[in-house]
């Protein structure tokens, strides 16, 4: 479990180690989330995002997936990416949490199973769908 | 009339394919339209303030740009008739949604595995495989037991495309 209540939104975590992927939905706040952790890195949280934007700019998947410094980490559209980091993905699993917004049939392993992102105005929470229903 | 295609091997060669929908979205005007305003009610629980801006389904108000990916690919439908967009990055909701209302343009579906639900009204105006579809219905009867063959015409809400 991971609580950021530093700031005006609050981000909570409370999924153990390993991948999850999001409910096959839109508009439920994942890229919010995305954003925010990504400046929420910046400011020395151990959270990081990456999405497709950051391809395209040349910065490797690398970067984020370090469990050293990240203890959640977001893969925001990974369908444009499909693939990338698999490697990495596969070593450093069980020391944090990793995200993955993937709609597409594309079979992520390991997996742990799927997610729920709830969204308040001031709040954002993640838990894994069995803790959620 | 939207069209539909379920397989990209069934686009046209000469035809471009929006892969990046953040992208082609920046380079859009929203200008309030019927159409536009219920794509930003149903997918994003908004509603459109003005070229620049909607209120968020709390209630405050957010630059157009902060509409989710899927909400953006829906009005991509609509402002780029001559491009097939690829809904890859939708979920199934936004999906559904541009299938019940979107009246024109060109979408390449995934997810086709799961049925289209009828969000918004059951009725549409569809064209698939040289096919038009008038129920979701008879859309997702045909997506599931007949495609890519020639559906049977005998059932209801299925129609030759004119010439």
């Amino acid at each position: 479990m991971l609580v950021i209540n530093n700031y005006t939104t609050e981000l909570e975590f409370n999924l153990s180690n390993g991948v999850y992927t999001f409910s096959n939905e839109s508009a439920t706040g994942k890229t919010w989330l995305s954003k925010l952790m990504d400046e929420y890195r910046a400011f020395g949280e151990p959270v990081a995002s990456y999405t497709y934007n950051d391809k395209l700019k040349g910065i490797p998947i690398q970067t984020v997936l370090n469990p050293l410094k990240f203890k959640v980490v977001l893969l925001d559209r990974y369908d444009l990416y499909l693939g990338d980091g698999s490697d990495i993905i596969n070593t450093c699993y069980k020391d944090c949490v990793i995200l993955v917004d993937c709609k597409s049939n594309y079979k992520i392993n390991p997996i742990e199973g799927l997610c729920e992102i709830n969204i308040e105005p001031n709040k954002i929470k993640v838990v894994s769908y069995d803790f959620y229903f | 009339m939207l069209k539909i295609y379920l397989d990209i091997c069934d686009v046209p060669k000469d035809v471009s394919i929006i892969n990046d929908v953040e992208k082609e979205f920046a380079k859009t005007k929203i200008k309030g339209y019927d159409i536009e305003r219920n794509l930003i009610k149903y997918i994003e629980k908004g509603t459109f303030l003005d070229e620049y801006s909607f209120i968020d389904r709390f209630g405050y108000k957010l630059r157009i740009t902060e509409l989710s990916t899927g909400c953006k690919a829906a009005l991509c439908v609509q402002h780029c008739p001559d491009s097939v967009v690829d809904l890859i990055e939708c979920g199934l909701n936004a999906r559904d949604v541009i299938v019940s209302i979107c009246k024109n343009g060109s979408v390449l579906l995934h997810g086709i595995d799961v049925t289209i639900a009828d969000y918004v009204t059951s009725n549409i105006d569809v064209q698939c495989n040289g096919y038009i579809f008038n129920t979701i219905d008879r859309l997702n009867y045909y997506i599931k037991n007949e495609y890519p063959y020639k559906p049977d015409m005998s059932k209801e809400g299925v129609n030759y495309v004119s010439n």
